[in-house]
């Protein structure tokens, strides 16, 4: 049977003028991974300094095996955060903040030194144990941030998006290695992040927090194919909104130009502008404004079109999309 | 050119500001008879070190010296440690309040407040003992610590420590594997301006000291009305090396603490 590792009841933080989230409610089963996807300030980072500990929550229950820790303080749950940044100890060489957990909790010296040789060999890092924090490249640093977390076995780990320091390549590699190595030690992750890519890959599950809720809870392809509501629709689910309750995915519009015309009764169109267009994994992608639902969208059209070109969007009746999960 | 120059003109006035007076100060202190308008000394001696530190005096003030820099020192860090740890993570009603009580004593003439002061510890029987010459010590050192511990601390910021306790560190814990390695810069220089501070008061140590507690800087300063060239640089020279012999030796314990640490500075 799953059990789930953390539980999170009806979270609200609010300070004396503004409310940060409310109704939370999330869970993680072991060795899940969690998404956490929102914009830019929608308190995705409290929620998370609030499951760790560092931040109390106003009101709420926050469940860790069933244990209710929503008051404990973070050095008594066990949880880890990893931050934005590394944040290895710079008087510490890479050996020691990885050991750095074990050693606090007052482990045998064999033991650490058992533990730390392990950790260094999963993240492949044993020749560099005697170096420095300033002497590694963001990469190594966060592999060792990771060992210095997962050492300590803890029961779920948060991620307050580790990668947005590193620059693409190294940001691929080193998300796809960080879920490889969560799942083969079966610990349970929460991975916040604006970034609705790396929210689907690294996610088996996704939530939205957008407004101080949780809009949408549900696996990547469910929250992409069948969003609940406008927010989620416009945020994270690719197509044209047409109104609070009707959504076209993009993969059923078709852009055809101006001077061609498809008198089809069962086809519904809209007028659009071209804004710009790019190459991407060899198709052209077309930036369109829908003036109509002052709305922008990003197509991929065969055809070649330049920017300011006047178009049609077309799409099936039968297409449109109830948001909140069934169609038309 | 002008870099040349500029340089030429730096090496010169430090030459005349410290070489030249440090070369007379050492050249005083061994040199038995050296009057005007000889140009060198007539005869070299160790006379003067030698009648310095005959003096039981002399030697006593130099223990107390050292006892109640340390004193002051050890007050000093204990103190700001958490006052400073405080004011620059923490927000609390009367903050700013707090903030400029701490840092009047350097804006308002200490005399004032010694002789208000000297009054409380007749009072509490401080005045004339050397608890008493520590406690007003703090007065022209305590606010300066805190400030630049509060710097260090406000650099440094919470995240630090967000990630320690994350990883279980709490409390003395905290302070032992955290803190004081990140601060240690800061903390070398409280001990040498507090200890500089220290054995430099005067007015302070006569004050609450009554005479009865004598530092270097009491038989010191005096000793610029006698007419003995010869020991006011043997106390000079002692009065200068005593800040570097508390730097050795905080160097030193730290060695030993922290064997082979490499710190990023």
């Amino acid at each position: 049977m799953d059990i789930n590792v953390l539980e999170c009841h009806s979270l609200k933080k609010d300070y004396t003028r503004s409310v940060v989230f409310q109704d939370i409610n999330i869970s993680i089963k072991k060795g899940e991974i969690l998404s956490l996807l929102g914009p830019s300030g929608c308190g995705k980072t409290t929620l998370l300094r609030c499951i760790a500990g560092l931040e109390q929550v106003s009101a709420g229950r926050i469940l860790l095996n069933k244990t209710n820790v929503t008051t404990a303080r973070a050095e008594v749950r066990n949880i880890v955060m990893m931050f934005q940044e590394p944040l290895l100890f710079p008087h510490l060489d890479v050996f020691e903040n990885i050991v750095y957990g074990p050693k606090i909790r007052g482990e045998s010296k064999g033991e650490i030194l058992k533990k730390g040789q392990y950790m260094l060999e999963i993240i492949e890092m044993l020749e560099h144990s005697k170096k420095y924090p300033f002497e590694l490249s963001g990469g190594q640093q966060q592999r060792v941030a990771l060992a210095r977390a997962l050492i300590l076995e803890p029961e779920l780990i948060l991620l307050d998006e580790p990668f947005s320091n590193l620059d693409p390549e190294l940001r691929d590699s080193t998300r796809n290695w960080v879920r490889k190595i969560l799942k083969e030690k079966g610990t349970a992750g929460c991975f916040v992040t604006h970034d609705k890519e790396e929210a689907m890959l690294m996610g088996d599950n996704l939530a939205i927090l957008m407004e101080g809720r949780i809009q949408q809870i549900g696996s990547p392809m469910e929250v992409y194919q069948f969003p609940e509501n406008r927010l989620v629709a416009e945020f994270f689910s690719e197509g044209l909104v047409l109104n609070n309750e009707e959504f076209v995915p993009v993969s059923k519009l078709e852009i055809i130009s101006e001077d061609e015309s498809n008198i089809d009764s069962q086809f519904e169109v809209l007028e659009g502008i071209i804004l710009e267009k790019w190459m991407k994994v060899g198709q052209v992608m077309h930036r369109l404004y829908v003036p109509k639902l002052a709305a922008e969208i990003v197509v991929m059209v065969k055809k070649d079109l330049i920017p300011n070109d006047n178009v049609k969007i077309h799409y099936k009746r039968k297409d449109i999309q109830k948001l909140g999960g069934e169609l038309c | 050119m002008l870099r040349t120059l500029s340089k030429l003109i730096l090496i010169v006035t430090l030459i005349s500001i410290f070489l030249v007076p440090l070369c007379f100060l050492v050249l005083f202190s061994v040199s038995a008879n050296w009057w005007w308008p000889e140009l060198f000394p007539g005869k070299f001696g160790l006379e003067p070190w030698f009648r310095i530190f005959n003096q039981p005096q002399i030697k006593a003030a130099l223990w107390t010296t050292l006892w109640i820099g340390f004193l002051v020192i050890m007050l000093n860090l204990i103190l700001a440690l958490p006052i400073a740890k405080a004011l620059a993570h923490l927000d609390f009603k009367g903050k700013s309040i707090i903030d400029t009580v701490f840092m009047l004593p350097i804006l308002i003439p200490t005399m004032g407040i010694a002789m208000g002061l000297h009054i409380t510890m007749i009072k509490y029987g401080l005045a004339d003992s050397w608890v008493g010459v520590v406690l007003i010590h703090l007065l022209p050192t305590l606010p300066y610590s805190i400030r630049i511990l509060r710097t260090a601390f406000e650099d440094l910021g919470v995240k630090w420590e967000e990630q320690a306790r994350s990883l279980g560190a709490s409390g003395i814990t905290l302070l032992r594997t955290l803190w004081l390695p990140l601060i240690l810069p800061s903390i070398r220089a409280i001990i040498f301006l507090t200890f500089i501070i220290s054995m430099s008061q005067y007015i302070l140590t006569v004050i609450i000291g009554g005479g009865k507690v004598v530092t270097l800087a009491l038989v010191y300063f005096p000793y610029f009305n006698s007419s003995n060239p010869g020991a006011i640089a043997v106390l000079s020279i002692i009065f200068a090396l005593l800040p570097l012999l508390i730097m050795g030796l905080w160097e030193l314990i730290i060695r030993i603490l922290f064997p082979v640490k490499k710190l990023k500075s």
